[in-house]
């Protein structure tokens, strides 16, 4: 027996089924939520992005901890699967590319994999590119998947350089996108000194972070020159 | 009369009244610098037994810090059991390339733990250089220096094995699974603990970083990991021991002393006057003059403060937080050093 149910209750079971990390639930109610016709962008943003939302600011709060984080990132991700074949078809549920990537010797994962989860349960497409990306990696996946943003992970003090690497080799290239870096070494001053266009330092934070630059986008490389 | 600095180091592990502080480095302590003075450098000394002794003798060698200590990453019991590792840089630690085991909690698939005997695995591979090492440092330094042995906790080599994220995950999804794997990890642990005592060393450094609070829940982590820090590290025979966790352990310092190990070693995020307030004498505290800043990024003279704020804060052994970074520079090794020494 199937009947169609209102889309709050819908709606309501996609942002629930993050929060209580319910794989199975989160995957039958992304079905439903396309058969219902609710249209994807909400879906991805009011539903599933809401309980990640949710879930990043009790984490920045310190009342959730890592675990929880990702159990809830991989329930998303696995509604996003499900999702996946419509989006495809129609790409303007998306409202921007980000490309994230741990630079070039690093192969701390976890919290660049947290940040793909808050991205795109806010509804951005995101090409992750993995851990120990080299900085031909980061651009040519930026200009193959026209990219505004290209997100660099380090979690080591000797990997830094490499984020200031990415931003050099890219303006030698005449990037056409901005550079966000993150990871726990460094800091907003460290930002300001490679000339990488923003930082923030939690998962919690980076969609606005990325909210912000994408209004102002104006890269180096395509703006008045 | 002067002591020695084994001496100062042996008095501060058993928390005897001392004129200073022994300043010695815990942490992986290896830098450029004294690859450079002592002709032995990575990658090599991370495999051959005498190239680690001596690297491992160079702090104290080159820049006069009171212990020795070997070897230099946390990745010599996850190759040894099967774990890809690139060991191949002089500038960077080596690299874990691959995890061997399938450990999926989103599909519910988990290889069986089937790992290799104890006795099998301190016989072979770099956890036999590392014991080596510390045979050789005996004979070398072991009159007037103690013998600091570093490895590797048993949930993070759990980690290592199943891979570090999908652990943390079964944490939440599926932790008998994990138990079942760091229950089989744990006897390892205690063998290579135990040979490395045997071999020489006078303190076990175990780290443990996946069970900070940046990984786990303070509430997870005695089931996670503590309650094998005391079977595996606290029950060594022969040797003081010490858990090193980083980032911020003010909400689990309570339990990781509940492990019953002799000391901590922790990383800055818990002010120095903070920590010894928790710790209150009933473990010896070892750190935490910051491994990025100062120790890395800072001048020699941020480096002299921090050293300071830990001794005046009342820390038994001054050590940097966490591990040292490879490019440290010599002058602020020095003025570490310099600092507590006087
Ligand atoms: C888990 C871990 C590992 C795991 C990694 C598993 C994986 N697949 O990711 C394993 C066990 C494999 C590992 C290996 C090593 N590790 Co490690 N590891 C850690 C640990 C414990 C936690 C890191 C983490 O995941 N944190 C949780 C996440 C959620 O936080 P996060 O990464 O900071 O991310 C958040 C923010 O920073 C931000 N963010 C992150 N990326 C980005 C990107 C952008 C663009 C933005 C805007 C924001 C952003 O948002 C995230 C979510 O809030 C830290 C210690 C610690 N307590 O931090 C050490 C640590 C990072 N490791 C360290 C070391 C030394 C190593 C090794 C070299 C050890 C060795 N060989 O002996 C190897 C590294 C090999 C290599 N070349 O990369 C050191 C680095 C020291 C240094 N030099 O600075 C640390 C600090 C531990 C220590 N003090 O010794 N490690």
């Amino acid at each position: 027996m199937s009947s169609i149910r209102e889309k709050g209750f819908i709606m309501d079971d996609l942002r629930i089924s993050v929060e209580t990390w319910d794989i199975k639930l989160a995957q039958r109610v992304a079905r439903e939520a396309v058969d219902s016709g609710i249209p994807l962008k909400e879906i991805v943003a009011e539903g599933l992005g809401a309980g990640m939302a949710r879930i990043g600011e009790m984490f920045g709060e310190g009342n959730l901890f890592l675990p929880q984080v990702i159990a809830a990132s991989k329930t998303m991700e696995a509604a996003l699967e499900v999702l996946r074949p419509y989006m495809e078809a129609g790409c303007d549920a998306m409202r921007g590319t980000v490309v994230m990537g741990t630079v070039k010797g690093d192969i701390h994962e976890i919290g660049k994999n947290v940040c793909c989860a808050m991205l795109r349960g806010a509804g951005y497409l995101v090409v992750d590119l993995g851990s120990d990306t080299g900085e031909d990696e980061f651009i040519d996946a930026a200009a193959a998947e026209r990219a505004q943003i290209v997100g660099c992970s380090a979690l080591m003090t000797t990997t830094l350089k490499a984020q200031e690497s990415v931003v050099r080799y890219s303006d030698e290239a005449g990037r056409g996108f901005l550079i966000i870096i993150g990871g726990a070494p460094c800091s907003q001053e460290w930002c300001d000194q490679i000339h990488a266009d923003g930082y923030s330092s939690s998962g919690a934070e980076i969609v606005d972070l990325v909210n912000g630059l994408m209004e102002k986008f104006d890269p180096p490389g395509r703006g008045t020159k | 009369m002067s002591m020695t600095p084994r001496e100062r180091v042996l008095a501060a592990m058993k928390q005897e009244s001392l004129d200073r502080p022994p300043v010695a480095i815990f942490t992986q302590s290896a830098t450029i610098g004294q690859m450079e003075k002592v002709g032995a450098a990575w990658p090599e000394a991370h495999k051959d037994a005498n190239l680690m002794a001596k690297l491992g003798a160079a702090q104290a060698d080159v820049f006069g810090f009171e212990c020795v200590r070997a070897p230099f990453c946390l990745t010599a019991e996850a190759e040894r059991l099967g774990c890809t590792v690139q060991v191949t840089k002089k500038d960077a630690s080596p690299m874990l390339k691959e995890h061997p085991h399938k450990f999926d909690p989103m599909t519910g698939e988990y290889d069986e733990p089937n790992l290799m005997d104890p006795a099998e695995f301190v016989a072979g591979g770099r956890p036999a250089e590392a014991i080596k090492a510390m045979e050789i440092l005996k004979k070398s330094h072991g009159e007037n220096y103690c013998l600091v042995a570093g490895n590797t906790g048993p949930f993070t080599l759990t980690g290592h094995l199943v891979n570090t994220e999908n652990m943390v995950f079964g944490m939440m999804m599926a932790p008998e699974e994990v138990s079942k794997w760091v229950d089989a990890v744990s006897p390892i642990c205690k063998a290579y603990t135990q040979a490395l005592s045997d071999a020489g060393a006078d303190v076990i450094q175990m780290s443990e970083p996946s069970a900070s609070t940046d990984m786990i829940a303070p509430d997870m982590f005695q089931d996670a990991a503590g309650k094998y820090i005391s079977d595996v590290l606290a029950s060594v025979k022969d040797a003081f021991s010490v858990l090193h966790i980083c980032g911020d352990t003010a909400p689990i310092i309570p339990k990781m002393i509940g492990t019953g190990v002799t000391g901590l070693s922790i990383e800055e995020k818990v002010n120095p006057d903070k920590a010894v307030d928790i710790v209150a004498g009933k473990a010896v505290l070892v750190g935490n003059v910051g491994s990025v800043r100062p120790l890395f990024q800072g001048t020699p003279e941020e480096v002299a403060a921090a050293a300071k704020h830990c001794v005046e804060a009342g820390f038994n052994v001054i050590s940097s937080g966490c591990g040292i970074a490879v490019s440290t520079p010599d002058a602020n090794m020095e003025a570490l050093v310099k600092a507590v020494k006087g």
